[in-house]
């Protein structure tokens, strides 16, 4: 969402740097309206499709009053110019729009990148001593906001308070959500914290089949995508077979979102990631005092890498592939969970080069090259074939994969992450 | 390869595909490029891209009688509805449907839409439509509030 905020300043002319600017309590603020607006539940596409974000969640957690009333005119934003508070309507508050925001997929692979506990070292030594370089305004403004956003407790009632007494850590809360929704662990081991937390008392309500079904998708995807073109001989391709993955994926995080179950998680853990994104994505005043610039043609890994080598943190190898998969896999994420891809007709959107400008089909073949090459996972591999051999079976398996189901998860025994190859 | 040779192939090639189809049974249904349009905006929305279609109504104020608008309709626009949305259903169903021609056809008073079809009634979405009936813009209204009786 920062970064969305970040875009609709700069569509008013200000750079980055002013927007590092704004107090932290109006960018809370901000925070309560963007949610209050509806996000997706008011968005072309999500009208009719049930996903975690619905009216009647957002009412149910926005502060009392409808946008621009209430609670929410009592306690506004006034972001409209940075570094100053301004009376509504402010910018992106009431564009007579609503502002969707990303998928949970989004925080989990920007913060595969390790990019959370390297921005939390970089404050931690900023605020307790001078291992780093004094550095500008604008740097100590993006400090003091980081801190006071993501290292403190959110104000009371926040819609991103989601730590308290009884789940106190973000960092054990992200991973649970992770958990949850994908079953999957972040590729490193969290600092300081024994075994795994996250996972217990989740229960059997983790979606362990989905790693599975995703890479099968992407595989069936990738095979239709190969023989778009093919109109002589056999296709193997099967949109009814890849909209059932679809539709597989999207009733598996169905289940996570009844009722609105990990709406605020979602909302709060995507926040996080944006603000950190944001800083990495362009050359600004902070980058600058870190001497972790990489020219205007660089990219958001390179600087990560970079302001890690300051504080003595390897970043993983893939970085650069995550953060552009983040980008792209969230909206996919979005219509496969809103099941717009369930009839085999929208999901030959997929594969087939049925207009002149195919982006979905676009998107989903850069998908599969940054997956593979982010996660070793082999996708465009089809098998070894025998030539003149016995005929090939058939391109779809006879059931959907399923992963092994582990046994409750063992508190006293250790992660394994970093000891095992990464597997998103 | 001289020009006229590529083309006689690219003729020979759609033929042999096609048959004698006038429709190329490649290019998406409307249905199809409906998902393809709503997942462009969506990337608009979330900043990846640009959207071809215009965007969204601006600042809609809903009244029985009377639509507000926070800018004039394109020119294109010919007719516009208000809709509500049935979630035991799943559908959105039309409430009402007025061209935009009879509604602002008071001059100097485009953002204003007056029509006695123009109801509040449970509406949640405005789409405005092109003279072909492509959907434009859209929108969510805000339902204004009755002016409070005065008590004495």
């Amino acid at each position: 969402m920062f970064r969305t905020l970040a875009r609709l300043l700069a569509d008013s002319g200000f750079d980055t740097n002013e927007f590092y600017r704004i107090h932290p309590l109006q960018l809370s603020r901000w925070l309560e309206e963007a949610w209050a607006q509806g996000g997706q539940a008011d968005w072309p596409g999500f009208e009719t499709s049930p996903t975690g974000v619905t009216p009647e969640v957002v009412a149910r957690l926005q502060l009392p009053g409808e946008v621009g009333g209430g609670l929410l005119a009592d306690l506004r934003s006034g972001i409209t110019v940075p570094g100053e508070f301004s009376d509504p309507p402010a910018a992106g508050i009431d564009p007579g729009a609503a502002l969707p925001w990303d998928h949970l997929i989004y925080a989990f692979l920007v913060e595969s990148t390790g990019v959370a506990e390297i921005l939390r070292e970089v404050v931690r030594r900023y605020v307790v001593g001078e291992t780093l370089e004094a550095a500008r305004d604008t740097t100590y403004s993006w400090i003091r906001a980081t801190e006071e956003l993501f290292f403190r407790d959110p104000p009371l009632f926040s819609i991103t308070g989601t730590t308290s007494a009884l789940r106190p850590d973000p960092l054990v809360n992200r991973r649970n959500a992770y958990w949850r929704m994908f079953a999957m662990d972040l590729p490193h081991k969290p600092y300081g914290i024994p075994g795994q937390p996250w996972k217990t008392d989740v229960g059997a309500a983790a979606n362990l089949r989905f790693g599975e079904v995703w890479i099968e998708l992407l595989r069936q995807v990738w095979l239709a995508y190969v023989n778009d073109s093919n109109s002589v001989g056999a296709n193997p391709t099967d949109a009814s077979y890849i909209g059932y993955l679809c539709q597989t994926l999207s009733e598996m995080m169905g289940m996570r979102r009844r009722a609105g179950m990990l709406a605020r998680e979602e909302f709060g853990h995507v926040v996080t990631m944006s603000w950190f994104h944001l800083l990495l994505e362009t050359e600004n005043e902070v980058v600058e005092d870190l001497q972790a610039g990489a020219g205007a043609a660089g990219n958001a890994a390179d600087r990560l890498a970079r302001i890690a080598q300051r504080v003595g943190i390897t970043p993983p190898r893939r970085a650069r592939e995550l953060f552009e998969l983040a980008d792209l896999v969230s909206p996919v994420m979005m219509f496969i969970e809103a099941g717009r891809f369930n009839e085999p007709s929208d999901a030959e959107l997929l594969f087939r080069s049925g207009s002149p400008e195919p982006t979905v089909r676009d998107k989903m073949n850069r998908i599969i090259d940054l997956w593979q090459s982010a996660t070793g996972e082999s996708i465009k591999e089809t098998g070894v074939r025998v030539v003149n051999g016995p005929p090939s079976s058939s391109s779809q398996p006879v059931r959907l994969p399923s992963a092994h189901l582990p046994a409750a998860p063992d508190a006293g025994k250790s992660s394994t992450n970093g000891s095992a190859p990464v597997r998103l | 390869m001289s020009p006229d040779i590529v083309n006689a192939i690219t003729a020979l090639t759609t033929f042999l595909r096609n048959g004698s189809q006038t429709r190329d049974p490649q290019a998406f249904s409307p249905g199809q490029l409906n998902v393809e349009r709503d997942f462009r905006d969506l990337l608009a929305g979330l900043g990846r891209g640009t959207s071809d279609s215009p965007g969204r109504i601006v600042r809609p104020v809903l009244s029985d009688g009377l639509l507000t608008l926070g800018a004039p309709l394109p020119d294109k626009a010919v007719t516009i509805g208000g809709y509500s949305h049935s979630r035991k259903e799943k559908r959105i169903n039309k409430v009402w449907l007025v061209n935009v021609s009879e509604a602002t056809k008071y001059p100097g008073d485009q953002q204003n839409l007056r029509h006695q079809d123009i109801v509040v009634d449970h509406v949640v979405r405005l789409r405005v439509f092109d003279e072909h009936g492509r959907r434009i813009l859209t929108g969510v209204p805000k339902i204004a509030k009755p002016p409070s009786r005065r008590t004495t």
